[in-house]
Order: structure tokens, then C-alpha cells, then sequence
């Protein structure tokens, strides 16, 4: 059978379109035999008021460090009078077994000074965190993020979405890196019998 | 050997196409499957064109079994796709003439493909008013498939039904 007069045309495929340090405790020394009052760091008493701006964070943190020095050299005056008091009862002549409560108790004020400067300095950095700025804690996760990294990058190694190992760096292809300027990239492929699959190319742009 | 995937749309000329989702005017670009599977984001498609003579061109995406039809006196519906194969494989092209013009229709039936390795054939008959042309499609990084059927009655309209499995 004919197909007539008329053609129908068959399609032709065009083109496209185509991210502290400590301190040493010192101050001046109490009148001798004046014995200093003084109790535990109380971190309330320098509490801050609530405030807005950073700036005022920070001055409120320099008060608290201030406060906390003063603490610190109060403390210290007070047990170093104590010190010179024993220190003068040892030169004199008294029984040896006296003289030797007076060493056990010296020994035992300069660890209880170690210890509440400790105490007191944990108690200041606790305080001083509540006071934190929501923008400075970030800042600061960000440093500590950053340092992280920095490990990390160290051993030129990073982890991609999927969890993989995927080293960057480029230093090294020998060992486990990629080169500086490839990536791993997962592409679909045809696989033997027409079967769909997927795998890991190493790939640069050009 | 595996073959890395082309498309996801294309055609002979540019084997990397962007996936074509506006079909108001007639695509030149087609997908490109592996053989008659599914790739993991694009399931198995060609670009259908069915042309009633009369008005312009109408394009869509058709599947595997899905059937495209057309009512008219004079009309045609064509099948364009890409694919990749790493072996040879058989796809049907079925068609049906039915209304009352089917009994005086003249008409045509033609299929081509060629691939990227060299291999091409085609094939033109005036079909039965139904059947299945069964096409053996060679491995090949990249092939292009057309096929077309029409009807051609002179008056009486003829429903031209096709599709591919």
C-alpha cells in the first residue's frame, strides 16, 4: 500500500540548545599581728549585672579577674603572717617535738593556700563563662573549631558527607591523600548485563 | 567494561544535555538510558512527538508501556531516545490503527538508530493496522533511537496508539 501524495518527514537530532595563664599570688603584707579576716571566694559577690553589649561583658570580666586578685592577695597575707609568726617561734629555742607541729602546720597553710587559689580560680573562669556573650561563645567555638581543624589537616585527612575519608590536601597521593586539586566524585555507570551502578572517580576540573 | 553515564539528556551532536522539564515547544535534546533501565535519579523515558498535521507539534516524556495516542486524518507519533548499553538488547515499538478511518488508512512505519561505536540500522514498512516491530539494539557508549508510525486516511479520522516495551 502507497503512502499517497503526501510525506511525512522523519525528525532529524539537531544540536543542544543548549569559622588564664595564672597567677602568682602576691600583694603587700598585713601589719604584723594583724590577722586578716577573710572567706571562701564567693563568686556572687561579683556576680555581673546583666548586660547587653559586649563591651560591658568584657569590663564586667576585668572587674571579676580585679576582685579575684584582691581575693587572692588577702588570702595570702593572711597565711603569710601566720608563716612569719611559726617561722620565728622555729629560730626559737622550744622543745624539737613543738618545733615540729609548727612544720606540719606551715606545710599544711601552704597547701590550703594552693588550694582555695585553685578553688577561687575555677570558680572565676566558671563565672567569667556565664558572662560569655552568645557572640563571643561562638567566636570562641569557632577558634577551638578552628584549632581542631587545624589538627586534623595536620594529618591531611577530612571526612565528606557520606562519613569517607577524604584527604585534600594533595601532599601526599602514596599516602591515602588525593592530589592537590582532585576530589572523589560517585557517578552512575552502565555495568556488565546493562545494570545500573554507581562508583568513585577521582576527578579534577579542567 | 563498565561505561561512565552520558546525558542525563542528550543527542548525537552533544552527549550532555540538562534534563528538559518545559515541553511547550518540541525539545532537540532526549534522555539517555541504560537500555531499559531505571539510572538512579532518572527512570527510563523518550521523547514522544505526536503531530496531527493540523496544529502544532505536542511533546511529553513517555515510559516504558505507556501508550501515546493521537485522533486525526493525517497524523504521526515518533519516539526519540538515547542510551547506553554494554550489551545488546531488544526493545518493542507497538503501534495499533483503530477509528473509522482505519480501514482506508495508508500508512507508514520507520525506526533508525545509530551509535557512537560505528553500528546503524533503520527500517521502513507500511504496517499492519497493528503489530510489534521488535528492535535489537547493539552495546554502545552512546545511541540515538528514533522510531515513527502514521496514519494517513483522507477524511476519516484513524486513532494512531503506540508505544514502547
Amino acid at each position: 500500500m502507497s503512502n499517497g501524495d503526501r510525506q511525512h518527514g522523519n525528525r532529524t537530532p539537531h544540536g543542544s540548545r543548549t569559622p588564664q595563664g595564672s597567677r602568682t599570688p602576691h600583694g603587700s603584707r598585713t601589719p604584723q599581728g594583724a590577722t586578716p579576716t577573710h572567706g571562701d571566694y564567693d563568686p556572687s559577690r561579683f556576680q555581673p549585672s546583666p548586660m547587653d553589649e559586649s563591651n560591658e561583658s568584657s569590663l564586667t570580666r576585668q572587674r571579676n579577674r580585679q576582685q579575684f586578685n584582691n581575693y587572692i592577695d588577702s588570702l595570702n597575707d593572711a597565711h603569710s603572717q601566720e608563716l612569719e609568726n611559726i617561722s620565728k617561734a622555729l629560730g626559737t629555742s622550744i622543745s624539737s617535738s613543738f618545733n615540729r607541729r609548727l612544720r606540719e602546720r606551715r606545710d599544711q597553710i601552704e597547701e590550703e593556700i594552693e588550694k582555695k587559689t585553685e578553688d577561687a580560680r575555677e570558680r572565676l573562669e566558671n563565672e567569667q563563662e556565664k558572662t560569655l556573650t552568645e557572640e563571643e561563645k561562638q567566636e570562641r567555638e569557632r577558634r577551638e573549631g578552628n584549632q581542631g581543624i587545624d589538627s586534623t589537616n595536620n594529618g591531611g585527612e577530612e571526612q565528606d558527607e557520606t562519613g569517607a575519608n577524604t584527604d585534600t590536601t594533595g601532599e601526599k597521593a602514596s599516602g591515602g591523600g588525593l592530589p592537590e586539586g582532585f576530589a572523589e566524585e560517585t557517578l552512575d555507570v552502565v555495568l556488565s548485563n546493562n545494570t545500573v551502578g554507581q562508583r568513585v572517580f577521582l576527578t579534577k576540573a579542567v | 567494561m563498565a561505561i561512565l553515564r552520558a546525558g542525563p539528556w542528550g543527542n548525537w551532536i552533544n552527549l550532555h544535555a540538562n534534563p528538559v522539564t518545559d515541553f511547550t515547544t518540541v525539545p532537540l535534546v532526549y534522555p539517555v538510558n541504560c537500555a531499559k533501565n531505571n539510572w538512579p535519579n532518572q527512570n527510563w523515558g523518550a521523547l514522544y512527538i505526536k503531530n496531527d498535521y493540523y496544529f502544532e507539534e505536542v511533546s511529553g516524556l513517555a515510559s516504558l508501556g505507556e501508550d501515546v495516542s493521537i485522533e486525526s486524518d493525517i497524523s504521526y507519533i515518533s519516539f526519540i531516545f538515547c542510551y547506553q548499553a554494554t550489551q545488546g538488547f531488544e526493545i518493542n515499538f507497538n503501534w495499533a490503527f483503530t477509528g473509522a478511518g482505519a480501514s482506508s488508512n495508508f500508512p507508514s512505519l520507520f525506526w533508525s538508530y545509530q551509535t557512537k561505536n560505528g553500528a546503524s540500522d533503520s527500517f521502513f514498512n507500511t504496517p499492519a493496522d497493528s503489530g510489534t516491530e521488535t528492535i535489537m539494539l547493539p552495546a554502545s557508549t552512546f545511541g540515538q533511537v528514533e522510531m515513527y508510525v502514521g496514519a494517513d486516511s483522507f477524511g476519516e479520522d484513524v486513532i494512531v496508539t503506540a508505544s514502547l516495551s
